[in-house]
């Protein structure tokens, strides 16, 4: 998918867990897990938004746009 | 919503049962008659044509009215079966979608089986007896019919339906 979510680098920026951020924004680590890998078709502002919260950062700090990635 | 399945679900299975009951009921007299003869039977009714026990058609027809028959008691039967899917609350399922597609197609099968059976009988009966039945209409096979095809077009609305619950189930 030519969306990348970069949430890794974020958490590792951040020193946080995944299970950690998943709880403090209310969905479960498998819903994060499908997040990170790329695999979910579409995020809530209310997700992004509580994400962005959490890691105190930038809607644009998580998502990248890359064309030349094939969509899945 | 799970109250009302499990209550039609409940009516769908005393409605098998009924029919389980219709057809061995049926049976039984099909073959008394084979075995025991006429003596007992007034009249019999064959695809909706009345007709004397003595008529050399029946023994012909009575197998086909079963085999009729038999679409219905699969259809039901396949019914049935989505029923109790439905009330395990598995709704867009392929198993729903095939399901739904084949009750489709057995109504429409038997609407024309029933049709054509039908209307041989009924011109048989017609060069039996010299009697020009005057009096055709199309509701006993429009009915199934669009059943048929409203489980057909059914099936391919819960297909896409199918699709949209997967990218909402992976919508974070």
């Amino acid at each position: 998918m030519p969306i990348i979510i970069n949430l890794d680098v974020m958490l590792a920026k951040r020193k946080m867990k995944s299970n950690e951020l998943a709880e403090k924004i209310g969905i479960t680590t498998a819903n994060l897990s499908i997040l990170k890998t790329g695999k979910a078709k579409a995020i809530r502002f209310s997700t992004l938004e509580a994400i962005c919260k959490e890691l105190d950062c930038q809607p644009a700090d998580i998502l990248e746009y890359n064309p030349s990635t094939s969509s899945g | 919503m799970n109250n009302k399945l499990n209550l039609f679900s409940r009516i769908t299975n005393i409605i098998w049962y009924i029919l389980l009951i219709i057809t061995a009921v049926f049976f039984f007299l099909g073959m008394s008659f084979y075995f025991k003869g006429t003596n007992e039977i007034s009249r019999i009714s064959l695809f909706e044509i009345q007709l004397e026990p003595e008529n050399s058609l029946i023994p012909y027809f009575i197998p086909m009215a079963f085999i009729t028959w038999s679409f219905v008691i699969y259809g039901f039967f396949l019914f049935k079966k989505l029923i109790h899917q439905f009330k395990k609350r598995l709704f867009f399922t392929d198993f729903a979608i095939q399901t739904l597609k084949r009750i489709g197609y057995v109504l429409i099968a038997y609407t024309f089986l029933n049709s054509i059976i039908k209307n041989i009988l009924e011109h048989l009966v017609e060069q039996q007896t010299n009697i020009r039945n005057s009096d055709y209409t199309l509701s006993p096979f429009i009915y199934p019919l669009l059943l048929g095809f409203f489980f057909i077009i059914l099936s391919e609305v819960f297909k896409v339906a199918k699709i949209t619950k997967q990218e909402n189930d992976l919508t974070i």
